[in-house]
């Protein structure tokens, strides 16, 4: 019996110590940041999610983002050729948006802005957070990959990020 | 016998023609633009509230000439289809009366203070992400709409002045000569 308990305690350590490295922190934008979910499109662009490790841990604690969370997306026409950064925070328990050039200086001021929240509206079972899912998973199971069948720049369909994450 | 709509009738609907194509080029704009230029979307997206706004005016003010004592309405023409034209003039003045509302609730159902022309605020709803998504999809769904039933009121005039020689594109006439019946 203990020889199964000692197996499965290793087991669980070498799990997580997986799924931790999958998930590296990387100093992006003058903040540490954890790359949690990849989409590609159809068309060769991609988009990568970034988020703090301190939301990593409320995610997967199944916890609601709190004021202060920030989630970035960098846009990539092809791979390495880094476009716009979108990025959104929680404050006072609504969704602000922002955006800068991934080439320039990083402006990380957010405000409400319409073009944001109308596409984000369709994502209100995910708390408008399309990759919500991605977030819930990524301390278990490390860094989501997700294939979009829109090219171009139509937002991918919510189902996309709820039942179609490779990890 | 003078056939054609009231002046102001005309300049309304003419008025709602352009404000349809600026928004329709507003919305196409702003799904290119989103991603390369997201200020400038955004301006767009600004820009697609405030004429979203003036739409509906306009279209409580056709319809108050329209329903209203003054007669600005022209006498009935001749058609084919009685049936089909009611429903869609019908149609088109409830779809344009809808896009701006359920515009308007995808936004203010997220807190979202809308302000018309950078000065005029309407107030936000209380916070229901779902109120916004079926407003969302609404809005998506009557913008459809409102395309097919642009499509077949065009056609519709188009047939009834070639096909029923009625006088009907001279109704909406801004100028010109008045035709008599």
């Amino acid at each position: 019996m203990q020889r199964v308990i000692v197996l499965l305690c290793i087991g669980l350590v070498a799990y997580s110590a997986r799924a931790d490295t999958a998930l590296q922190t990387i100093e992006r934008y003058g903040v540490p940041l954890v790359a949690y979910a990849q989409v590609d499109r159809s068309d060769g662009t991609s988009r990568r999610m970034l988020t703090t490790r301190q939301t990593i841990d409320q995610a997967a604690a199944g916890e609601a983002l709190p004021d202060g969370t920030r989630i970035l997306m960098e846009t990539y026409y092809r791979p390495g050729d880094l476009s716009t950064v979108f990025h959104m925070q929680k404050v006072d328990g609504r969704w602000q948006y922002g955006s800068f050039n991934g080439l320039g200086t990083p402006n990380l001021e957010t405000r409400p802005q319409a073009s944001c929240l109308s596409c984000h509206a369709q994502a209100a079972d995910t708390g408008l957070v399309f990759t919500r899912p991605a977030l819930d998973a990524a301390r278990a199971f490390g860094k989501s990959r997700f294939t979009c069948d829109r090219g171009g720049r139509s937002p991918c369909a919510l189902q996309v990020y709820l039942e179609g994450a490779e990890r | 016998m003078n056939d054609r709509h009231g002046p102001w009738l005309r300049l309304a609907h003419w008025t709602t023609v352009s404000l349809v194509a600026a928004q329709c080029t507003l919305a196409g704009l702003n799904a290119l633009l989103y991603e390369p230029r997201p200020v400038l979307a955004e301006a767009l997206v600004q820009a697609h509230i405030s004429l979203g706004l003036l739409i509906l005016v306009l279209t409580l003010a056709r319809l108050a000439i329209r329903l209203g004592p003054s007669g600005q309405a022209a006498p009935a023409v001749r058609t084919g289809l009685p049936g089909l034209v009611g429903v869609v003039h019908s149609g088109l003045y409830i779809v344009l009366l809808l896009l701006p509302v359920t515009g308007y609730v995808k936004l203010a159902a997220l807190g979202y203070e809308i302000r018309l022309f950078s000065a005029l605020s309407l107030p936000a709803l209380p916070f229901d992400p779902w109120l916004s998504s079926l407003a969302r999809v609404a809005h998506v769904y009557l913008s459809a709409t409102l395309g097919v039933l642009v499509a077949v009121h065009v056609v519709g005039a188009l047939l009834h002045r070639h096909l029923f020689g009625s006088p009907i594109l001279s109704r909406m006439a801004i100028a010109g000569r008045r035709s008599r019946e």
